[in-house]
Protein backbone atom coordinates (compact mmCIF):
# COMPACT_ATOMS: atom_id res chain seq x y z
CA UNK A 1 0.00 0.00 0.00
CA UNK A 2 1.35 3.38 -0.87
CA UNK A 3 0.53 6.22 1.76
CA UNK A 4 0.32 9.41 0.07
CA UNK A 5 0.62 12.53 3.10
CA UNK A 6 0.10 15.99 2.16
CA UNK A 7 2.98 18.55 3.88
CA UNK A 8 1.48 21.90 3.22
CA UNK A 9 4.78 23.81 4.42
CA UNK A 10 7.06 21.32 1.83
CA UNK A 11 4.28 21.84 -0.85
CA UNK A 12 4.63 25.83 -0.47
CA UNK A 13 8.01 25.80 -0.29
CA UNK A 14 8.50 24.26 -3.44
CA UNK A 15 5.73 26.03 -5.17
CA UNK A 16 7.27 29.23 -4.03
CA UNK A 17 11.12 28.29 -4.80
CA UNK A 18 9.64 27.67 -8.42
CA UNK A 19 7.94 30.56 -8.88
CA UNK A 20 11.33 31.96 -7.58
CA UNK A 21 13.30 30.23 -10.44
CA UNK A 22 11.12 30.78 -13.24
CA UNK A 23 10.89 34.68 -12.50
CA UNK A 24 14.30 35.12 -12.26
CA UNK A 25 14.43 32.81 -15.43
CA UNK A 26 11.88 35.02 -17.52
CA UNK A 27 13.71 38.24 -15.69
CA UNK A 28 17.25 37.45 -17.06
CA UNK A 29 15.78 36.25 -20.46
CA UNK A 30 14.40 39.70 -20.87
CA UNK A 31 17.69 41.86 -19.81
CA UNK A 32 19.27 39.59 -22.34
CA UNK A 33 16.67 40.23 -25.17
CA UNK A 34 16.79 43.69 -24.55
CA UNK A 35 20.70 43.61 -24.52
CA UNK A 36 21.07 41.54 -27.84
CA UNK A 37 18.73 44.08 -29.35
CA UNK A 38 20.96 47.14 -27.45
CA UNK A 39 24.41 44.67 -29.04
CA UNK A 40 22.71 45.37 -32.70
CA UNK A 41 22.25 49.13 -32.15
CA UNK A 42 18.90 49.09 -31.23
CA UNK A 43 18.81 52.65 -28.81
CA UNK A 44 15.11 51.97 -27.35
CA UNK A 45 15.64 48.80 -26.19
CA UNK A 46 19.06 49.72 -24.49
CA UNK A 47 17.20 52.83 -22.85
CA UNK A 48 14.70 50.71 -21.32
CA UNK A 49 17.50 47.62 -20.37
CA UNK A 50 19.62 50.83 -18.75
CA UNK A 51 16.78 51.94 -16.68
CA UNK A 52 15.97 48.88 -15.41
CA UNK A 53 19.68 48.30 -14.47
CA UNK A 54 19.07 51.06 -12.12
CA UNK A 55 17.25 49.75 -9.83
CA UNK A 56 18.94 45.83 -10.10
CA UNK A 57 22.09 47.35 -9.93
CA UNK A 58 21.03 49.59 -6.73
CA UNK A 59 19.08 46.79 -4.93
CA UNK A 60 22.01 44.25 -5.47
CA UNK A 61 24.69 46.80 -4.13
CA UNK A 62 22.69 47.27 -1.19
CA UNK A 63 22.20 43.82 -0.47
CA UNK A 64 26.12 42.93 -1.03
CA UNK A 65 27.35 45.75 1.18
CA UNK A 66 25.11 44.70 3.67
CA UNK A 67 26.82 41.11 3.94
CA UNK A 68 29.90 43.16 3.51
CA UNK A 69 29.45 44.37 6.74
CA UNK A 70 29.86 48.24 4.60
CA UNK A 71 26.40 49.12 5.10
CA UNK A 72 24.53 50.82 2.66
CA UNK A 73 25.63 53.95 1.40
CA UNK A 74 23.17 55.92 -1.16
CA UNK A 75 26.67 58.07 -2.54
CA UNK A 76 28.54 54.86 -2.85
CA UNK A 77 25.56 52.81 -4.29
CA UNK A 78 25.01 55.59 -7.22
CA UNK A 79 28.78 55.62 -7.67
CA UNK A 80 28.84 51.91 -7.71
CA UNK A 81 25.54 51.33 -10.18
CA UNK A 82 26.94 54.68 -12.39
CA UNK A 83 30.55 52.53 -12.77
CA UNK A 84 28.56 49.61 -13.72
CA UNK A 85 26.42 50.86 -16.44
CA UNK A 86 29.19 52.21 -17.78
CA UNK A 87 31.45 49.27 -17.52
CA UNK A 88 28.20 47.09 -19.11
CA UNK A 89 28.55 49.97 -22.06
CA UNK A 90 32.14 49.95 -22.90
CA UNK A 91 32.37 45.77 -22.83
CA UNK A 92 28.55 45.30 -24.10
CA UNK A 93 31.09 43.56 -27.11
CA UNK A 94 31.83 40.74 -24.33
CA UNK A 95 28.80 38.99 -23.82
CA UNK A 96 27.82 36.21 -26.58
CA UNK A 97 24.26 36.01 -26.64
CA UNK A 98 24.67 31.84 -26.56
CA UNK A 99 25.66 32.64 -22.90
CA UNK A 100 23.40 32.77 -20.20
CA UNK A 101 23.03 36.84 -19.21
CA UNK A 102 22.84 36.91 -15.30
CA UNK A 103 26.86 35.58 -14.70
CA UNK A 104 27.88 38.16 -17.39
CA UNK A 105 26.08 41.02 -15.70
CA UNK A 106 26.68 40.07 -11.58
CA UNK A 107 30.80 39.37 -12.70
CA UNK A 108 30.93 42.54 -14.09
CA UNK A 109 29.08 44.16 -10.54
CA UNK A 110 31.23 42.35 -8.38
CA UNK A 111 34.12 43.40 -9.94
CA UNK A 112 33.12 46.93 -9.89
CA UNK A 113 32.41 46.46 -6.23
CA UNK A 114 35.66 44.54 -5.14
CA UNK A 115 37.68 46.96 -7.58
CA UNK A 116 36.03 50.31 -5.61
CA UNK A 117 36.40 48.54 -2.03
CA UNK A 118 40.22 48.22 -2.72
CA UNK A 119 40.38 51.37 -4.06
CA UNK A 120 38.52 53.07 -0.84
CA UNK A 121 40.69 50.98 1.32
CA UNK A 122 44.03 53.05 0.43
CA UNK A 123 44.45 55.73 3.03
CA UNK A 124 43.74 59.45 1.11
CA UNK A 125 44.62 62.32 3.04
CA UNK A 126 44.17 65.51 2.12
CA UNK A 127 47.31 67.67 2.99
CA UNK A 128 47.58 70.90 1.38
CA UNK A 129 44.38 72.26 2.64
CA UNK A 130 45.25 76.05 1.46
CA UNK A 131 45.99 74.77 -2.59
CA UNK A 132 42.35 73.34 -2.36
CA UNK A 133 40.62 76.13 -0.78
CA UNK A 134 41.86 78.40 -3.54
CA UNK A 135 41.10 75.76 -6.02
CA UNK A 136 37.92 75.34 -4.74
CA UNK A 137 37.11 79.16 -4.44
CA UNK A 138 38.56 79.78 -7.74
CA UNK A 139 35.67 77.86 -9.10
CA UNK A 140 32.94 79.08 -7.36
CA UNK A 141 32.25 76.28 -5.24
CA UNK A 142 33.34 77.84 -2.16
CA UNK A 143 32.44 81.62 -1.60
CA UNK A 144 34.91 82.16 1.34
CA UNK A 145 36.66 80.03 3.88
CA UNK A 146 37.42 81.56 6.76
CA UNK A 147 39.07 78.25 8.51
CA UNK A 148 41.19 75.21 7.50
CA UNK A 149 38.60 73.41 10.08
CA UNK A 150 35.81 74.88 7.53
CA UNK A 151 36.98 73.09 4.64
CA UNK A 152 37.48 69.96 6.76
CA UNK A 153 33.65 69.68 8.10
CA UNK A 154 32.89 70.61 4.18
CA UNK A 155 35.17 67.37 3.14
CA UNK A 156 33.04 64.76 5.65
CA UNK A 157 30.54 65.48 3.58
CA UNK A 158 32.13 63.43 0.66
CA UNK A 159 33.41 59.83 0.62
CA UNK A 160 36.81 58.47 0.37
CA UNK A 161 37.17 58.51 -3.81
CA UNK A 162 35.83 61.57 -4.59
CA UNK A 163 38.32 63.34 -1.87
CA UNK A 164 41.01 61.44 -3.12
CA UNK A 165 39.52 62.62 -6.78
CA UNK A 166 39.67 66.37 -5.92
CA UNK A 167 43.23 65.18 -4.41
CA UNK A 168 44.42 64.72 -7.54
CA UNK A 169 42.91 67.42 -9.80
CA UNK A 170 42.99 70.20 -7.67
CA UNK A 171 46.17 69.77 -5.18
CA UNK A 172 48.41 67.40 -7.95
CA UNK A 173 47.41 69.49 -10.41
CA UNK A 174 46.84 66.46 -12.51
CA UNK A 175 44.47 66.01 -15.66
CA UNK A 176 41.38 64.19 -15.99
CA UNK A 177 43.17 61.70 -18.40
CA UNK A 178 45.86 61.31 -15.92
CA UNK A 179 43.25 60.78 -13.31
CA UNK A 180 41.01 58.23 -15.08
CA UNK A 181 44.10 56.36 -15.86
CA UNK A 182 45.09 56.35 -12.47
CA UNK A 183 42.09 55.58 -10.51
CA UNK A 184 41.25 53.07 -13.29
CA UNK A 185 38.01 54.64 -13.87
CA UNK A 186 36.98 56.00 -17.19
CA UNK A 187 36.77 59.91 -18.14
CA UNK A 188 33.07 60.12 -17.70
CA UNK A 189 33.28 58.31 -14.82
CA UNK A 190 36.34 60.73 -13.25
CA UNK A 191 33.77 64.16 -14.31
CA UNK A 192 30.96 62.57 -13.27
CA UNK A 193 31.94 61.94 -9.52
CA UNK A 194 33.80 65.42 -9.25
CA UNK A 195 30.98 67.02 -10.65
CA UNK A 196 28.77 65.21 -7.62
CA UNK A 197 31.28 66.11 -5.25
CA UNK A 198 31.53 69.66 -6.04
CA UNK A 199 27.29 69.63 -6.25
CA UNK A 200 27.95 68.19 -2.48
CA UNK A 201 30.02 70.59 -1.39
CA UNK A 202 27.94 73.61 -2.42
CA UNK A 203 24.90 72.36 -0.85
CA UNK A 204 26.85 71.65 2.22
CA UNK A 205 28.48 75.30 2.32
CA UNK A 206 25.30 76.88 1.97
CA UNK A 207 23.31 74.82 4.01
CA UNK A 208 26.30 75.87 6.93
CA UNK B 1 21.62 58.71 -13.19
CA UNK B 2 19.23 59.92 -15.79
CA UNK B 3 21.65 61.93 -17.18
CA UNK B 4 23.83 58.66 -18.26
CA UNK B 5 21.33 56.37 -19.17
CA UNK B 6 20.48 59.44 -22.04
CA UNK B 7 23.87 59.49 -23.29
CA UNK B 8 24.82 56.08 -23.15
CA UNK B 9 21.48 55.38 -25.34
CA UNK B 10 21.89 58.00 -27.84
CA UNK B 11 25.92 57.08 -27.99
CA UNK B 12 24.61 53.72 -28.71
CA UNK B 13 26.54 51.83 -31.69
CA UNK B 14 25.70 48.30 -32.93
CA UNK B 15 29.13 46.12 -32.17
CA UNK B 16 30.79 43.38 -33.01
CA UNK B 17 31.03 40.56 -30.65
CA UNK B 18 34.37 39.75 -29.33
CA UNK B 19 35.24 36.30 -30.94
CA UNK B 20 35.01 32.51 -29.04
CA UNK B 21 37.68 32.04 -26.43
CA UNK B 22 38.99 28.96 -28.73
CA UNK B 23 39.33 30.90 -31.73
CA UNK B 24 41.25 33.64 -29.62
CA UNK B 25 43.48 31.13 -28.65
CA UNK B 26 44.01 28.83 -31.59
CA UNK B 27 45.22 32.41 -33.53
CA UNK B 28 47.32 33.39 -30.78
CA UNK B 29 49.05 30.45 -30.34
CA UNK B 30 49.58 29.73 -34.01
CA UNK B 31 50.67 33.44 -34.38
CA UNK B 32 53.17 33.55 -31.33
CA UNK B 33 54.62 29.46 -32.26
CA UNK B 34 55.55 31.08 -35.93
CA UNK B 35 57.24 33.96 -34.24
CA UNK B 36 59.30 31.98 -31.74
CA UNK B 37 59.86 29.44 -34.64
CA UNK B 38 61.23 32.47 -36.77
CA UNK B 39 63.20 34.15 -34.22
CA UNK B 40 64.82 31.12 -33.03
CA UNK B 41 65.95 29.99 -36.16
CA UNK B 42 66.99 33.70 -37.33
CA UNK B 43 68.81 34.70 -34.27
CA UNK B 44 69.64 31.72 -32.11
CA UNK B 45 70.25 28.83 -34.31
CA UNK B 46 68.15 25.47 -33.49
CA UNK B 47 70.92 23.00 -31.51
CA UNK B 48 72.74 21.03 -33.73
CA UNK B 49 71.49 17.79 -32.48
CA UNK B 50 67.99 18.92 -33.03
CA UNK B 51 67.41 16.08 -35.66
CA UNK B 52 68.41 13.54 -33.43
CA UNK B 53 66.08 15.06 -30.29
CA UNK B 54 62.71 14.67 -32.38
CA UNK B 55 63.21 10.94 -32.03
CA UNK B 56 64.14 10.96 -28.42
CA UNK B 57 60.51 9.94 -26.73
CA UNK B 58 61.39 12.29 -23.39
CA UNK B 59 62.49 15.64 -25.20
CA UNK B 60 59.63 15.60 -27.61
CA UNK B 61 57.28 14.33 -24.69
CA UNK B 62 58.54 17.68 -22.35
CA UNK B 63 58.15 20.05 -25.59
CA UNK B 64 54.92 18.53 -26.03
CA UNK B 65 53.85 18.79 -22.49
CA UNK B 66 55.47 22.44 -22.48
CA UNK B 67 53.20 23.15 -25.93
CA UNK B 68 50.18 21.67 -24.40
CA UNK B 69 50.13 23.63 -21.23
CA UNK B 70 50.65 27.03 -23.22
CA UNK B 71 47.69 26.35 -25.38
CA UNK B 72 45.36 25.29 -22.45
CA UNK B 73 46.99 28.13 -20.18
CA UNK B 74 46.32 30.49 -23.18
CA UNK B 75 42.67 28.93 -23.06
CA UNK B 76 42.04 29.60 -19.65
CA UNK B 77 43.59 32.61 -19.88
CA UNK B 78 41.12 34.35 -22.54
CA UNK B 79 37.84 32.42 -20.62
CA UNK B 80 38.75 34.45 -17.12
CA UNK B 81 38.97 37.56 -19.16
CA UNK B 82 35.31 37.33 -20.32
CA UNK B 83 32.87 37.98 -17.47
CA UNK B 84 30.77 35.32 -16.14
CA UNK B 85 32.53 32.51 -17.80
CA UNK B 86 33.78 29.44 -15.13
CA UNK B 87 36.75 28.11 -15.91
CA UNK B 88 36.02 24.20 -15.65
CA UNK B 89 37.61 21.96 -12.95
CA UNK B 90 38.52 19.82 -16.18
CA UNK B 91 40.37 22.09 -17.78
CA UNK B 92 42.49 23.15 -14.63
CA UNK B 93 42.68 19.27 -14.43
CA UNK B 94 44.00 19.30 -17.54
CA UNK B 95 46.34 21.98 -17.69
CA UNK B 96 48.09 20.65 -14.59
CA UNK B 97 48.61 17.31 -16.07
CA UNK B 98 50.26 18.46 -18.74
CA UNK B 99 52.47 20.36 -16.50
CA UNK B 100 53.10 17.62 -14.35
CA UNK B 101 53.72 15.91 -16.96
CA UNK B 102 56.67 18.42 -18.30
CA UNK B 103 58.17 18.20 -14.59
CA UNK B 104 57.99 14.83 -13.67
CA UNK B 105 60.88 13.17 -15.84
CA UNK B 106 62.79 16.55 -15.19
CA UNK B 107 62.69 15.55 -11.49
CA UNK B 108 63.45 11.77 -12.10
CA UNK B 109 66.86 13.08 -14.02
CA UNK B 110 67.88 15.26 -11.74
CA UNK B 111 67.74 12.07 -8.52
CA UNK B 112 70.13 10.18 -11.20
CA UNK B 113 72.28 13.24 -12.02
CA UNK B 114 76.18 13.52 -10.39
CA UNK B 115 77.18 16.21 -8.29
CA UNK B 116 79.10 17.87 -11.05
CA UNK B 117 76.15 17.97 -13.37
CA UNK B 118 73.99 19.13 -10.45
CA UNK B 119 76.74 22.36 -10.00
CA UNK B 120 77.21 22.82 -13.90
CA UNK B 121 72.72 22.31 -13.49
CA UNK B 122 72.98 25.30 -10.69
CA UNK B 123 75.34 27.53 -12.40
CA UNK B 124 74.40 31.52 -12.98
CA UNK B 125 77.52 31.62 -15.65
CA UNK B 126 75.44 28.74 -17.73
CA UNK B 127 72.17 29.21 -17.04
CA UNK B 128 70.93 33.18 -16.71
CA UNK B 129 71.68 33.40 -20.33
CA UNK B 130 68.75 30.58 -20.71
CA UNK B 131 66.51 32.50 -17.89
CA UNK B 132 66.81 35.95 -19.68
CA UNK B 133 65.66 33.49 -23.30
CA UNK B 134 62.46 32.67 -21.77
CA UNK B 135 61.11 36.48 -20.17
CA UNK B 136 62.63 37.55 -23.78
CA UNK B 137 60.67 34.89 -25.94
CA UNK B 138 57.92 35.60 -23.85
CA UNK B 139 57.49 39.44 -23.95
CA UNK B 140 55.59 40.04 -27.10
CA UNK B 141 53.20 37.16 -27.04
CA UNK B 142 52.27 38.76 -23.60
CA UNK B 143 51.78 41.64 -24.62
CA UNK B 144 49.96 40.86 -27.79
CA UNK B 145 47.72 38.85 -25.36
CA UNK B 146 47.45 41.29 -22.68
CA UNK B 147 46.60 44.18 -25.11
CA UNK B 148 43.87 42.29 -26.31
CA UNK B 149 42.40 41.31 -23.17
CA UNK B 150 42.37 45.09 -22.10
CA UNK B 151 41.03 46.53 -25.34
CA UNK B 152 38.42 43.64 -26.46
CA UNK B 153 37.42 41.75 -23.37
CA UNK B 154 37.12 42.56 -19.97
CA UNK B 155 38.62 40.80 -16.82
CA UNK B 156 36.87 40.67 -13.76
CA UNK B 157 39.76 38.35 -11.99
CA UNK B 158 42.34 40.33 -13.48
CA UNK B 159 45.18 38.34 -10.97
CA UNK B 160 43.88 34.93 -12.47
CA UNK B 161 44.09 36.25 -16.24
CA UNK B 162 47.86 37.73 -15.75
CA UNK B 163 48.78 34.95 -14.13
CA UNK B 164 47.63 32.10 -16.73
CA UNK B 165 48.93 34.23 -19.18
CA UNK B 166 52.09 34.59 -17.47
CA UNK B 167 52.09 30.77 -17.31
CA UNK B 168 51.16 30.10 -21.08
CA UNK B 169 53.67 32.80 -22.47
CA UNK B 170 56.37 31.27 -20.05
CA UNK B 171 55.52 27.36 -21.12
CA UNK B 172 55.82 28.18 -24.72
CA UNK B 173 58.90 30.00 -24.09
CA UNK B 174 60.43 27.03 -22.45
CA UNK B 175 59.39 24.95 -25.10
CA UNK B 176 60.92 27.55 -27.89
CA UNK B 177 64.01 27.37 -25.78
CA UNK B 178 64.26 23.39 -25.63
CA UNK B 179 65.26 23.88 -29.30
CA UNK B 180 68.26 26.35 -28.85
CA UNK B 181 69.76 25.48 -25.15
CA UNK B 182 72.15 22.98 -25.53
CA UNK B 183 72.64 21.87 -21.95
CA UNK B 184 70.47 18.71 -20.96
CA UNK B 185 71.39 18.63 -17.11
CA UNK B 186 67.87 18.22 -15.40
CA UNK B 187 68.46 20.82 -12.81
CA UNK B 188 69.69 23.25 -15.56
CA UNK B 189 66.19 22.76 -16.94
CA UNK B 190 64.16 23.15 -13.73
CA UNK B 191 65.65 25.99 -12.78
CA UNK B 192 66.84 28.13 -15.53
CA UNK B 193 64.13 26.91 -18.32
CA UNK B 194 60.73 25.99 -16.27
CA UNK B 195 61.48 28.46 -13.01
CA UNK B 196 61.18 31.97 -15.20
CA UNK B 197 57.54 30.24 -16.05
CA UNK B 198 56.86 30.69 -12.58
CA UNK B 199 58.73 33.81 -12.19
CA UNK B 200 56.11 35.06 -15.47
CA UNK B 201 53.07 34.47 -13.72
CA UNK B 202 53.72 36.30 -11.07
CA UNK B 203 54.83 38.86 -12.54
CA UNK B 204 51.71 39.31 -15.24
CA UNK B 205 49.29 38.01 -12.33
CA UNK B 206 50.62 41.37 -10.77
CA UNK B 207 51.01 43.89 -13.73
CA UNK B 208 47.31 42.71 -14.60
CA UNK B 209 45.85 44.04 -12.11
CA UNK B 210 46.50 47.51 -13.01
CA UNK B 211 46.96 47.05 -17.14
CA UNK B 212 43.41 45.11 -16.79
CA UNK B 213 41.05 47.33 -15.06
CA UNK B 214 38.56 48.39 -16.60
Amino acid sequence: LEIVTFDPWAANFMTSSWNKNKHQTEREERWRTLFVKAQKGESSAYRVFLEEMMKVLADYYQNSLRKYGRGADSALISDLVQETLLAIHQKRATYQPSQPFGPWLFAIARYKMIDSFRKNSRETTVEDWGLLEASLVAENVLMEVDQKEDLEILFEALNEKQKELLRLLKMEGLSVREVSARLAMSESAVKVAVHRAMKILKEKKRSS
Amino acid sequence: MNHLVDRLSSDLKPVRLAPAPGLVTAAWIFLSALFLGIWVAGFHRYRSDAGVLIHSFTFTGIFAALFLTSAVAGLLAVRSAIPGRDLSKGWLLVLFLFFVLALLPLFGRTLQESPAELLSGLSLKNGWHCGLSVMLYALLPATVLLWFFNKKLASTRPLLSGGLVGLSVGALGAAALAWVCPQDEAVHLLIWHILPVFVLSLIFAKLSRKFLSF
